[in-house]
């Protein structure tokens, strides 16, 4: 799933992973209104991952962070729910076991990409992170790195990080065992420095895909120039498995407040007929 | 960077406006602001040096330059007196000079969101290194008020930044606009009064008027960004286009492609027809030409930088990226020196004229909303007496 402010090129960076060429031909993208699903396929020596990015309308001003939040939970809470019938059907009959567990079939959202920007990190990305970590793993992203200098960076990173440690807020923080050893250009890997850009330009030999400027054209899979390729292959290569893993964990999480919220809506159920009947046997 | 040179023949008008200089800079050098950080730059005035690329030497279109003549020629008249022939109106002609060379008040006004350059801007057009260190500035939090004075060829030009604290969304819209129509109303009012005074007796007059001291805000820059143009600021920038000339500007062009910027600015133009919002036009008679490598002029594209680095033989404002540095002055990447022409060079007197005719209108407007006060008040009292009455 990818959320984030409004204008920060969650769209495109969808485009660019999924290597879709210029869209719709325009350059300036008009903004994304609904939730929408895109999917993607890997085949690769008998392997498939099937890739589906969830692309969120970006939060405006205009309206309240409330209701943007309640959109987003909404939808993760949903693909849990449908998860959650889907299992229970599964365990109705031998019949149906047999058949839907060979499915295997998973629509829970299971990692989270969170964009934001700016000369300064915004209360209002906090307040959205603290709430969405508790639903789904979410990976940090700063978005338009073409607009700030090496020094800007890692100042912003270092900044992010001190807020997340002030508010405690729970990313996902990777426990593998691999030596993934790969260091970003601009400091602590997370947050992941992006560039956006599905424009191709021919510089040499190599087709690159970009975005120029009159004093130079930004490579988005150099690694000088950006975490892209460092974020790629981490979640292809090594944070798969686990953000699946963390996912149970969550979900778990979800059903178990599900079941609470539910028994304490029967208890006050109860508590009101008693009382009712006691006042009326007065 | 060259100093400007102050020839000796010079010096003689110079020591005439003295008295001048100590009574202005006394109390505009006032200081709005409580952070101790910001100190050193709010309150000192800096002399501004010629830029080092030769296209931004424009000669300004105002004064003649037969100073060296005139002195020699006024120093004869007064050894002859009134029996050489032609003597007064070269007297006059000297009077004329002097008068003109009245210092220029150029007073600029910078807002918009918050984070998009507007301190860094200020410092640049100020040629100020690095004000406190930082990578990232803080945010301003208060109106300050920033002065720089440009000496050449006997013209005085006194700029004064106003640096806004930008627009951040927890806060509402409303209450930022009534902070910077605020100030600029308060500006109104305190030239206004000192017109007032002014006619209340001839001595002051005689003072007053000598100074020419004007500081009301002649232009606002208004900074805005973003893939898309929101509504907040045309919302702004519709209130504000009434008590000022609005120049927009386009903040940060370094994150936007040529393609883009052009498509950026085309969008500006097609919502301030759509609303029409009143921004400030030339109308010059210069064969002024320099057009934008990117579009219509309004809105200017600018990236505020005040870091310096070698590319060969030049030292450069710019942003060092790792696919190379951008060129703050250079009119292949930004706007900024066709602003920085334009504005110093052939808007500063049509700005202020303009002003005035603004200030008119809120003279205007007051002097309304006094009668209609007035007429409630009267009628208030009508009815209470009928009413007593009865």
């Amino acid at each position: 799933m990818v959320v984030g402010q409004s204008g920060l090129g969650k769209s495109t960076f969808i485009d660019v992973l999924l290597k879709k060429k210029l869209g719709n031909g325009q350059i300036i993208r008009d903004s994304t209104l609904q939730i929408q699903e895109i999917q993607g396929i890997i085949n690769q020596n008998d392997l498939t991952l099937n890739i589906k990015f969830i692309d969120t309308p970006g939060f405006k001003h205009q309206y309240s962070l409330r209701s943007w939040l309640k959109l987003l939970c909404g939808y993760i809470k949903n693909q849990f729910k449908s998860y959650q019938q889907r299992q229970n059907q599964q365990y109705e009959s031998k019949e149906k076991f047999q058949q839907l567990s060979q499915q295997e079939f998973d629509e829970r959202v299971h990692v989270c990409f969170y964009f934001f920007s700016g000369p300064r990190i915004q209360t209002e990305d906090l307040q959205a992170l603290k709430k969405i970590s508790g639903l789904v793993n979410v990976i940090p992203i700063l978005a338009k790195g073409d607009s700030y200098t090496k020094n800007e960076i890692i100042q912003l990173k270092q900044q992010f990080n001190d807020m997340i440690n002030h508010y405690h807020i729970d990313l996902f923080k990777c426990q593998c065992n691999n030596n993934f050893q790969e260091k970003s250009q601009f400091g602590p890997t997370l947050p992941y420095v992006i560039i956006s850009s599905v424009e191709q330009f021919q510089v040499g030999n190599l087709l690159i895909y970009g975005r120029k400027f009159p004093w130079g054209i930004c490579d988005i899979f150099n690694p000088q120039h950006s975490d892209l390729i460092i974020l790629y292959k981490s979640l292809i290569g090594h944070y798969c498995l686990e953000l699946i893993k963390l996912t149970d964990f969550l979900y778990n999480n979800y059903v178990q407040k599900e079941k609470q919220k539910l028994k304490l809506k029967q208890q006050s159920e109860y508590w009101l007929v008693n009382l009712i009947s006691y006042l009326f046997n007065r | 960077m060259q100093d400007f040179k102050r020839t000796k023949l010079e010096t003689s008008y110079n020591s005439q406006r003295t008295e001048d200089f100590s009574i202005i800079n006394g109390p505009t050098g006032t200081i709005k602001q409580s952070d101790h950080k910001f100190d050193e730059q709010a309150s000192e005035t800096s002399e501004y040096q010629e830029n080092k690329s030769s296209s931004l030497k424009q000669p300004l279109p105002i004064i003649q330059q037969d100073i060296e003549k005139s002195e020699y020629e006024s120093q004869i008249v007064e050894s002859l007196g009134d029996s050489y022939p032609g003597s007064e109106i070269q007297a006059l002609i000297e009077q004329k000079k002097q008068r003109d060379h009245k210092p220029i008040y150029l007073n600029i006004m910078v807002v918009g969101q918050s984070g998009l350059g507007k301190s860094t801007f200020i410092d640049v057009i100020l040629k100020k290194k690095f004000g406190t260190g930082q990578i990232l500035r803080d945010s301003t939090l208060q109106i300050q008020e920033i002065q720089g004075q440009i000496t050449a060829n006997d013209l005085t030009l006194n700029i004064k930044f106003i640096d806004t604290p930008g627009f951040r969304h927890q806060y509402s819209l409303r209450s930022w606009l009534k902070l910077l129509c605020g100030h600029i109303r308060s500006q109104f009012n305190s030239y206004q009064q000192r017109q007032n005074q002014q006619y209340e007796s001839k001595e002051k007059f005689q003072q007053l008027s000598q100074q020419d001291l004007d500081e009301r805000v002649h232009v606002c820059f208004y900074f805005f960004s973003g893939p898309r143009i929101q509504t907040e600021d045309l919302q702004a920038l519709k209130k504000i286009s009434g008590l000022v000339n609005v120049i927009p500007i386009l903040a940060k062009g370094d994150s936007y492609t040529k393609n883009e910027i052009i498509q950026l600015k085309q969008q500006f133009n097609d919502l301030i027809n759509d609303y029409h919002i009143d921004l400030f036009k030339c109308q010059c008679n210069n064969n002024f030409n320099e057009k934008s490598q990117f579009g219509p002029t309004p809105p200017y594209v600018i990236i505020s930088s005040v870091e310096q680095f070698q590319v060969g033989n030049h030292l450069i404002y710019g942003r060092k990226f790792p696919w190379g540095i951008c060129d703050i002055f250079n009119p292949q990447h930004s706007d900024l020196a066709i602003l920085h022409k334009s504005l110093i060079g052939h808007y500063c007197l049509e700005l202020i004229r303009l002003t005035d005719f603004l200030y008119n209108n809120y003279v205007q407007k007051e002097k309304q909303k006094l009668k209609m006060k007035q007429q409630n008040k009267t009628w208030l009292a009508y009815l209470i007496s009928y009413l007593l009455n009865l």
